[in-house]
């Protein structure tokens, strides 16, 4: 298949794009929120390109088209020219600038060689969030048709699909798997953990990121692990059991659509907690999707490490000092770290279980991007942008740290770390779900036994 | 002749150049404010986490620790600048020569600086000025990313600061101490007028970008659905 862009798009309309791509800029700065932020920003940027030394990539490309502030200005450019009325003046007077086939074509390239992973914002003395210039380029971009293909055919198969989800598991495949996962953590650890499907009532809804069913089962037995251990009131949604939320990166229309389907689960199954499991993107989207859509009779929202703190710190969950004792060192998956949401949890619970932990530099909410961020990591064909430009840098970091485990809480992260490693000779390092360490450390003996209490009270 | 330019430079023309500035900036404000309330008003989660938008704001509104914590992200630039802006904002401002004509003018006064240390703040102002425009000339990435009011600001911000300096020193003033104050008064009724117009605008809206960077993520929640009516989408398939 040829593409005339990095990644594979499907098919789309050539006609018009310019006015077509203009008026989707429209209806979005109409009806989102975006607007008022572009005009800030178009005021404010002062072209300082301080931005540069924070974002990881450029750091290896040396490359001007990968300054967040150079990539910003191509959609603020935009916004000037048609939304603002000095950018209209300053056209008829001096001929400016005009929207063209070919600057669609580089807007549809370049913002997709940013992982939105939002450093740059931290280090902007005008707090320009360049993140979210991406986001709202890519959802315009998006309205025309330019999406990469395996981020729309995946959601394509979430919305309207035969399964519901990206990963197309049908549910007897899930609750084989699920079986399967049971048997698995008898035989290792003799513990009758269930994975419970369809228990209405149950107090959470869990939603991991569906990949992990086929991807790690480690994470997903650690994390069934924690709630036997726990007494969790939880259970998996059959009408719909996918966290992963696509929409975040190229389209808010869509992030709406999915986080929907994710709440009327909730709905459905009587539920009150939409829980989710070890997956930055999917946190953030439930995170901040599920309130702004749904105002205030959004159910909360949880990941996983915060629930097994939680239960860490009231006793609830009894782990075992040291049992790990190679070296183990946290990624932050920027999703949930750059807000400062899970930072601490995942070091917390590593601390307790972990003779050797290591943190990187820098780490926590200035964490370096995977580079994988904002659905790169599901292109395939940017494998070698990804390991490469994107990815160097957080190599250097995991080989400075000399750890043989890197945890990475996150579907895509893991991935895309374990394509770094194998891309940079680094294959000695091996990249685990925070549970999959987790589920080894559980002292299930001395749980108490007391299951009839719900998740909520405990939380 | 040019006593009555520079007459007619700091009377009529700095009155309306103030004016322009004062109503451009409350223009500004206004259509921030406006912009601001609309959007959270619609937005459905209205929860703003406020103590980490107050401490962002005021982190950049005074980044002296910032510069600190972040010093391997280009620490001589970031040095140089807060030097340039320290001296720009300081200087007109707590200038006796500028406070005097304040009292003249409208009665109120405020305590200024030794001339001494108004000069040295002047002389940094002009030494960091200087070396932020090579800087930017030089570096090709920084001179690609430039608009021509990148460029053409910060010699233009200097030029107040080298003629008042030399109006006030004579021995190095190679001009007729008027023609000198020509330029400088110019020279700053210019600088007025553009400041609601160009990026100077940031003086005056920088408090609230942290504020707008937040927003932004919060939505309002039938947004998606208008976009795809408005695009006739709402049959389509994904």
């Amino acid at each position: 298949m040829k593409s005339q862009y990095s990644y594979y798009v499907e098919p789309f309309e050539l006609k018009d794009r310019p006015r077509r791509f203009l008026d989707a800029f429209a209806a979005i700065i109409k009806y989102s929120n975006y607007g008022p932020v572009l005009d800030a920003y178009s005021r404010l940027t002062a072209k300082c390109s301080r931005c540069s030394a924070a974002c990881p990539i450029y750091l290896t490309t040396n490359n001007i088209k990968d300054v967040p502030c150079w990539r910003s200005e191509l959609v603020l450019r935009v916004y000037r020219r048609y939304f603002t009325i000095s950018g209209m003046i300053r056209t008829r007077l001096w001929n400016g600038f005009t929207l063209t086939d070919d600057y669609i074509d580089q807007l549809a390239e370049e913002l997709y060689h940013c992982t939105a992973c939002r450093r740059c914002k931290f280090f902007c003395p005008m707090g320009i969030d360049h993140g979210m210039i991406t986001h709202i380029g890519r959802w315009a971009l998006a309205e025309i048709g330019i999406v990469p293909k395996a981020l729309v055919v995946a959601t394509r198969e979430q919305l309207e699909g035969r399964t519901h989800n990206t990963s197309a598991i049908p549910l007897p495949a899930l609750q084989d798997t699920c079986e399967f996962l049971e048997g698995e953590i008898m035989e290792k650890y003799g513990q009758p953990v269930k994975f419970p499907i369809d228990n209405a009532g149950a107090e959470m809804v869990f939603f991991p990121a569906v990949s992990d069913y086929l991807l790690e089962p480690d994470t997903l037995m650690g994390n069934a692990a924690v709630m036997h251990a726990t007494g969790g009131s939880w259970t998996i949604g059959s009408k719909y059991y996918d966290g992963i939320n696509y929409g975040l990166f190229y389209s808010d229309r869509m992030m709406d659509r999915i986080v929907r389907m994710e709440v009327a689960e909730v709905t459905r199954l009587k539920s009150k907690i939409v829980l989710i499991g070890e997956c930055g993107h999917a946190s953030r989207s439930a995170k901040v999707g599920i309130p702004n859509f749904f105002g205030h009779d959004a159910p909360p929202v949880i990941n996983i490490m915060e629930y097994t703190l939680k239960m860490l710190e009231k006793g609830k969950l009894n782990l075992r000092a040291n049992t790990i004792k190679d070296r183990v060192t946290y990624h932050d998956p920027c999703n949930i770290a750059r807000s400062g949401w899970i930072v601490n949890q995942p070091r917390e619970i590593l601390r307790a279980i972990c003779s050797d932990f290591v943190d990187m530099t820098p780490n926590g909410p200035f964490n370096y991007c995977c580079g994988g961020g904002s659905g790169t990591v599901s292109i395939d064909e940017i494998r070698k942008w990804r390991t490469g430009p994107a990815g160097k840098v957080k190599a250097r970091q995991i080989k400075e740290t000399g750890a043989r485990y890197v945890v990475a809480p996150c579907a895509n992260c893991k991935k895309q770390l374990r394509e770094v490693l194998e891309d940079n000779g680094l294959e000695d390092v091996e990249v685990v779900g925070l549970h999959d360490l987790v589920i080894k450390a559980i002292d299930f003996g001395t749980q108490p036994k007391d299951e009839s209490r719900s998740a909520k009270e405990k939380l | 002749m040019i006593e009555a330019q520079l007459a007619w430079a700091r009377g009529p023309l700095f009155l309306l150049s103030i004016s322009i500035m004062i109503l451009g900036i409350a223009r500004l404000i206004v259509l921030t404010g406006i912009n601001l309330v609309r959007a959270i008003y619609r937005a459905s989660d209205k929860k703003l986490p406020v103590k980490t938008l107050i401490a962002a704001t005021l982190k950049w509104l005074f980044p002296f620790k910032q510069v600190i914590n972040q010093s391997k992200n280009r620490i001589w630039y970031s040095v140089v600048s807060i030097l340039f802006h320290v001296g720009l904002i300081m200087t007109p401002i707590f200038l006796g020569a500028h406070i005097l004509l304040w009292k003249r003018g409208t009665g109120i006064s405020w305590p200024g600086l030794p001339n001494s240390i108004a000069d040295i703040l002047a002389i940094l102002t002009v030494v960091t000025g200087f070396v932020l425009i090579i800087g930017r000339v030089v570096n090709p990435f920084s001179r690609r990313l430039s608009r021509f009011q990148d460029f053409s600001l910060p010699p233009l911000l200097l030029i107040p600061f080298i003629s008042g300096f030399l109006a006030m020193h004579p021995m190095f003033n190679p001009l007729p101490y008027h023609l000198m104050m020509l330029f400088h008064v110019l020279s700053g009724d210019l600088i007025l007028i553009l400041i609601p117009f160009t990026k100077m605008s940031h003086f005056i809206l920088l408090p609230t970008s942290q504020l707008m960077s937040e927003v932004g993520w919060h939505f309002p929640a039938d947004m998606g659905e208008n976009v795809a009516i408005t695009l006739h989408k709402e049959t389509e398939r994904v």
